[in-house]
């Protein structure tokens, strides 16, 4: 808060500085009562629905917290329990496999696809390749992870066409057998050219100024020299922002497992801590625990981000189509 | 000047394997859904026995049968959709207005400490969130679904038309205020038209957004009146289990509303897409 009382002052010393004659309520502004009166209904709405439940969960985090609303104060003891709970651990093992494949494939895989598009000499041609990568989008999400359920499933595409390349041997449950269920989990998506990551990586391309593009030509730079020594250091913003967008999506979405496997398993071979924090609260009644996950998992983004922004500095990201 | 000749086939070469590995990863990225939309027209005994083509005759039926299931879904999905849009879009526009244009005190402690609020991502808050509704009796309601919404989309819109009306030439405002227009009046003629793009991107994203929101209806509404669609296609499924031409007849239906939407704005619809980042 002490923050935010700093950055008050400032408007107040510009208008320290203006005449002497605009100090007073300018002409045309309105009356404040009007101003706060405007404004206080978004602020009931965000006090309502996001400041309440974030404080709730931060104090809860350090209660047990049953479904009647009774909760007493436990001090540490719920971190306690996430420190010695195998299962916590073990969704910490798959949820950081998961985020190593996902940013192996969608980080690389969109930006392939953006180079490819970027290289298109017709621009009609490449407006279409851009649209067509976003269109999957105007499947919901939930209606996409249950499409790959039966991809994975025993009448599913998968197993169809290994029958029908006489690999019978190969056929499993791939979502019930331990070996595969997280594979399964992870290529969810593939081949990953998802439109969003494009589209993003297209904006930074594209914002290159064409000057900077025939420079780098005329010194002679192959194909791959310009992507390299040019292109990728070019997009970092672009890079930066999506990383925080995978690393967000990794540790908050456990949509896709929950339509795949419902409960995380086989066992939890695909249990991720979001799950987890959602089975506690909604399963187990450990509405307590599954607040401080909550907390583990927001620290651990914050930290992430805060961090991220000190290693890699650029400049605000602007969209564009 | 043959090895010129050499390299410049070698460049196109290269440029033609470039394109067709383009066309590779689009058509496996489509073959999904593309698969969807062929199985939805077969009966049960065409999908198993033509399994990767097309069958004929075509099972309409399926569609009608997929539509009597899911037509409540979806009519609670699109007014919770654009009832919340409404929502974000008056307040984002009449907080983001009164933030760019006015002075007043508290202005940043106000603004930051909405803003702030775009930092938590709401699944984290999924347990206490469902116990303050269930306490405030909003439980199983249109509203426990569209009040939250704005509350949290609006934070966008706040923040995009802050920045865009700040923008703006305060000559033009003035010239309406000379008029006698007060503060509503100048939004309403002369903010909001010059806004129209940024609202459209505020409305896309915000629609994406609450579409598609899943675990928030599964955990507060339990009666088919107010379901919505992506909760109302769990049990979609267990109705249909083995009819799969059904199955995927239920699954396009589910992509036409924003289907359509995307029809009409493209190009909003692709910049909305990118626009959305800012959430993070």
């Amino acid at each position: 808060m002490n923050l935010n009382r700093h950055d008050s002052a400032s408007p107040a010393e510009d208008e320290a500085a203006r005449p002497v004659a605009r100090r007073r309520r300018p002409a045309g502004q309105p009356p404040l009562a009007l101003i706060y009166g405007l404004l206080l209904a978004p602020a009931a709405f965000l006090i309502t629905f996001n400041y309440i439940p974030a404080l709730s969960s931060l104090y809860h985090a350090f209660t047990e917290w049953d479904i009647g609303g009774d909760s007493t104060w436990t001090g540490l003891a719920n971190f306690r329990a996430l420190a010695g709970d195998p299962v916590f651990h073990k969704s910490i093992v798959n949820v950081t496999k998961l985020g190593v494949f996902a940013f192996a494939t969608h980080l690389t895989v969109p930006f392939i696809v953006a180079e490819m598009i970027f290289h298109l000499k017709s621009e009609r041609w490449s407006y279409f390749c851009r649209v067509a990568v976003v269109l999957p989008m105007i499947v919901p999400g939930v209606v996409t992870f249950m499409l790959w359920n039966f991809m994975y499933s025993d009448a599913g595409i998968l197993t169809e066409l290994l029958m029908r390349l006489g690999l019978h041997d190969w056929v499993r449950g791939w979502l019930s057998d331990p070996k595969t269920a997280l594979w399964a989990v992870a290529f969810v998506g593939f081949p990953f050219a998802g439109g969003f990551n494009i589209l993003i990586y297209y904006a930074g391309l594209a914002n290159i100024p064409g000057s900077v593009l025939e420079a780098a030509e005329l010194d002679g730079l192959g194909a791959l020299g310009r992507i390299v020594r040019m292109h990728i250091p070019l997009v970092l913003q672009q890079v930066k922002l999506l990383v925080v967008m995978t690393m967000i999506g990794v540790v908050n979405g456990f949509e896709s497992i929950y339509i795949l496997t419902m409960d995380g398993g086989p066992g939890y071979e695909t249990t991720v801590p979001g799950l987890y924090m959602y089975l506690n609260g909604f399963s187990y009644q450990r509405m307590g625990l599954a607040c401080a996950i909550g907390l583990l998992m927001l620290l651990f983004l914050l930290a992430f981000t805060v961090t991220l922004n000190r290693f890699m500095r650029t400049g605000d990201y602007e969209p564009e189509t | 000047m043959a090895s010129e000749s050499v390299k410049k086939r070698g460049r196109q070469l290269a440029g033609a394997l470039w394109r067709a590995l383009l066309a590779l990863i689009l058509l496996l990225t489509f073959f999904p859904f593309a698969f969807m939309v062929m199985t939805s027209f077969k009966d049960t005994h065409q999908f198993y026995h033509s399994f990767w083509l097309p069958a004929w005759p075509v099972h309409l039926e399926n569609y009608a049968g997929a539509l009597t299931d899911m037509q409540a879904y979806i009519a609670n999905s699109i007014f919770v959709t654009a009832v919340s849009i409404s929502g974000i879009l008056v307040f984002g526009a009449i907080a983001g207005f009164l933030f760019a244009r006015y002075r007043f005190f508290g202005r940043e402690i106000i603004y930051y400490g909405m803003i702030s609020m775009m930092m938590i991502p709401g699944v984290l808050l999924l347990v206490p969130s469902f116990l303050w509704v269930k306490r405030l009796g909003l439980l199983d309601s249109y509203a426990v679904m569209i009040l939250p919404y704005v509350s949290g989309g609006q934070i966008l819109g706040i923040y995009l038309l802050r920045g865009f009306f700040s923008q703006i030439d305060n000559d033009l405002f003035e010239a309406a205020q000379v008029d006698g227009a007060g503060l509503l009046r100048q939004l309403w003629h002369v903010g909001l038209p010059l806004a129209k793009p940024v609202l459209g991107v505020v409305a896309i994203v915000s629609a994406l957004g609450v579409w598609n929101q899943f675990l928030w209806p599964l955990v507060t509404t339990s009666s088919e009146d107010v379901m919505v669609l992506t909760v109302g296609m769990l049990r979609y499924n267990t109705r249909v289990v083995g009819q799969y031409g059904r199955m995927f007849a239920g699954y396009t239906i589910s992509a036409i509303p924003l289907g359509i939407l995307f029809l009409l704005a493209t190009r909003v619809f692709m910049k909305g897409i990118t626009a959305g980042a800012l959430k993070a």
